[in-house]
């Protein structure tokens, strides 16, 4: 019984001694965490709070935001823009990003399977994603040109008649998809690396059990580099859902290129208003800031949801194979 | 790890919200007299778009205004893009006087309050607004306050190439629309294969200078009516130009002229399909005699008032307007000395005319626009005599920018491709849409 009292007492001290190093061991934690803390702030949580306030609010970018409640979010049911943003955005998601994702695991099973010259053709695929988008944009607009450009005088030597491109509001979608595939150089060189690290095992027992070609691929090369894909698939939709620069630039280059308006934006006949484009022209052209932040947390909204979606499927289809 | 959390909801949660609504606060402008009576040495900062040449002769004529007002020494920052204005308008480095080649922004610098209203400034002074031309004046306020004065602008109006027109036939330029139309069919040359090879006149939508915001004024349509409401469904002009556009187009061919532009030199290149002669007849603003003269000095080409709608003959002379404005920021430290810059730009005689000379740009003072040294610039008469002309108009500022003629640009392209056949509907909803749009921008202000 005398060691009873003892109990209490050196449990008061424990959890004390156990309080106290809990407490410098917080603060040593959030020593740690304040960059991150920090950069989260600063970069995310405040842009994200900040647009969530103006999106309340009229505000033209330089007199004080005035709060007007819901208005701001009601005007998307009657936005006749937002359809076509909503509806060119939906094509670069849904058709745009499977046909890069498909070229560049192409590229990669071509080049993983060259005897000869593999680095060399590594090298000449990855080279275009160096290039400044602005400048590659620039380059395909001459490519592209129906009257002097370089393809459809080619097209036109076999007989063919080319298409206006970047200027028929039917080719202009397909024809920035064009321009983004000949960039997947960065896709190409993730896949490569997953394809060539596929353990060559795999194909030999494949190969014993009689599976050809496309089987090996269905059977063994996808299920190992799933990863990489599931990581591609998530980027890219993201970057298509952000959509933006390459469309900036050929419609405004091929709609005057110096004017000052916003009219040129979604040349031609709105075919390449995306969705962050209709968001800047609202914010930055129409002063529109409140209504523009509502664009912006609808877009984060979504990329999210998409983000989700997308790796939820992932594991499911992990689950399948 | 409970504590962080407290940490987090006791330290950052207010300080986010703090931030929150904290943004979006204007900057205070700084509190200043907004007289200065003596002549206490000041500098101020001017900011212009202009670069290298141009930027040469602004500077140069801003010299001559130090030289009238020795106690100011004038800092010119050039390469200055409407973002970047804006941007100093709310925080940054602000400088005392902004040049804006876009008469909308009155429309958003006025009501926000981000240029100083200039009234004051205008009693005190006893500056009569009749000494610029109407059309430049009216371009100046929105919103009830008057913030800007036009210091220059462009014009535009149709170049011709004379050659192509003597040969098939004509010894004057069109003065209507018809007759534009029939110059620019008989002007026509196609190939074997019915591509064009050179385009009598090429009316595609944002096909160089081709933009409703000019073509409106040039056909009297109006934007809005008298009650602030959109004015496209009602005014009977804009159908009348839809028509006009949709004849030629088709007689061209839809694809054929899109070839064709999409074909033709960019528009501030030598490449120009005017300068190279592969297009007859243009709309352009003056400024382009000036790259005419550096590009292709063999053209031979006349300049004159665009043709005017077959029902409105008095509408000949006019011109479209795009004025440039100058205004006093509100963050501006000596509004004095900046609002006796901006007053001397628009308002001397030889600011005016050194600039116009120096920018081949037209002036905006009735007296510059009589000055014999512009008129002796080759092909610049016509533009100040369009300039001078009663009927010639600018497009009305909205605080919402220039998204009302956003709108009809994509709704033009789609008549003229054949998306949209009925004009009248496709007005209709035009006019629903710009104004739904304004009234969702102006909400707690007062629009009409």
């Amino acid at each position: 019984m005398t060691t009873l009292p003892l109990r209490p007492r050196n449990r008061t001290t424990a959890s004390t001694r156990s309080a106290g190093r809990s407490k410098r061991v917080n603060w040593a934690v959030v020593g740690l965490m304040a960059p991150w803390a920090l950069g989260f702030t600063v970069f995310f949580a405040y842009p994200l709070l900040a647009n969530v306030y103006l999106s309340l609010t009229r505000y033209d970018l330089i007199s004080p935001a005035t709060y007007i409640g819901l208005d701001n979010w009601a005007f998307l049911l009657h936005d006749e823009a937002l359809l076509t943003g909503v509806r060119n955005s939906a094509w670069i998601l849904l058709i745009g990003v499977p046909v890069k994702l498909v070229f560049a695991f192409f590229v990669a099973l071509l080049i993983s399977r060259a005897r000869r010259g593999a680095g060399l053709l590594r090298t000449v695929f990855y080279l275009p994603h160096l290039m400044p988008l602005v400048a590659a944009a620039l380059a395909f607009v001459v490519l592209l040109n129906p009257s002097s450009g370089p393809v459809n005088t080619l097209l036109s030597s076999v007989g063919i008649d080319g298409p206006l491109w970047f200027d028929d509001p039917r080719w202009a979608k397909p024809s920035l998809l064009m321009l983004d595939s000949w960039m997947v150089g960065n896709l190409m060189v993730i896949f490569l690396a997953a394809v060539l690290d596929v353990p060559q095992q795999l194909y030999e027992a494949a190969d014993l059990d009689g599976a050809g070609k496309l089987r090996k691929l269905w059977h063994v090369t996808l299920p190992a580099v799933r990863p990489v894909l599931v990581f591609a698939a998530v980027t890219a939709a993201i970057d298509a859902l952000q959509y933006f620069t390459q469309a900036y630039v050929v419609a405004t280059s091929l709609s005057g290129g110096a004017t000052t308006g916003a009219e040129s934006l979604g040349y031609p006949n709105d075919s390449t208003l995306f969705f962050p484009v209709l968001l800047y022209k609202q914010g930055f052209r129409y002063f529109n800031m409140g209504y523009a932040s509502v664009l912006a947390l609808l877009l984060f909204a979504v990329s999210f949801c998409v983000a989700f979606v997308m790796l939820r499927r992932a594991s499911r289809w992990a689950s399948d194979m | 790890m409970r504590p962080p959390h407290n940490l987090l909801r006791r330290l950052l949660l207010p300080v986010l919200l703090c931030c929150a609504l904290l943004t979006g606060c204007g900057v205070a402008a700084p509190d200043v007299p907004l007289d200065q009576p003596g002549r206490e040495p000041v500098t101020i900062t001017v900011w212009s778009a202009y670069s290298g040449r141009e930027l040469d002769v602004f500077n140069e004529v801003l010299r001559r205004f130090e030289q009238d007002h020795p106690w100011i020494t004038v800092r010119s920052v050039g390469s200055q893009n409407n973002d970047r204005m804006v941007a100093a308008l709310r925080g940054g480095p602000a400088p005392d006087v902004q040049w804006a080649p876009q008469s909308d922004l009155a429309g958003v610098y006025c009501p926000s309050g981000g240029w100083r209203d200039l009234s004051h400034y205008i009693e005190r002074d006893g500056l009569d607004p009749g000494v610029f031309v109407p059309a430049a004046w009216k371009a100046t306020s929105a919103g009830g306050k008057r913030c800007a004065l036009p210091v220059l602008g462009d014009i535009y109006g149709l170049y011709y190439n004379k050659k192509k027109l003597a040969e098939a036939g004509f010894t004057e330029p069109p003065r209507t629309m018809s007759q534009l139309d029939a110059y620019a069919r008989k002007l026509t040359r196609r190939d074997g294969q019915g591509d064009i090879r050179v385009a009598g006149y090429a009316p595609l939508t944002l096909f160089y200078a081709n933009r409703p915001a000019y073509e409106a004024q040039l056909w009297g349509a109006e934007w809005f009516r008298k009650d602030g409401d959109s004015a496209v469904s009602t005014d009977p002009d804009w159908r009348r130009l839809l028509a006009w556009r949709k004849k030629l187009i088709d007689w061209y061919g839809y694809d054929k002229l899109r070839a064709f532009t999409a074909g033709a030199g960019a528009q501030y290149s030598a490449s120009n399909a005017f300068q190279t002669g592969q297009l007859a007849m243009m709309l352009d603003g003056e400024f382009r005699t000036a790259f005419v003269e550096n590009e292709a000095k063999e053209l031979d080409y006349g300049t004159a008032p665009f043709p005017a709608p077959d029902d409105h003959p008095q509408q000949y002379g006019a011109g479209a307007w795009t004025v440039h404005l100058a205004g006093v920021t509100h963050r501006s430290a000596h509004p004095d000395a900046a609002w006796r810059l901006v007053k001397w730009l628009a308002t001397s005689p030889k600011a005016q005319v050194a600039l116009a000379e120096g920018l081949h740009n037209v002036p905006t003072t009735k007296a510059a626009l009589r000055s014999p040294k512009l008129a002796a610039i080759p092909h610049f008469k016509p533009f100040l005599d369009m300039a001078a002309d009663p009927h010639s108009k600018v497009p009305p500022s909205t605080p919402a920018g220039v998204s009302y003629q956003d709108s009809m640009a994509a709704f033009f392209q789609q008549w003229e491709s054949g998306e949209v056949q009925d004009a009248g509907k496709g007005l209709a909803e035009q006019a629903r849409k710009i104004d739904s749009f304004l009234d969702q921008v102006t909400i707690g202000m007062e629009r009409r």
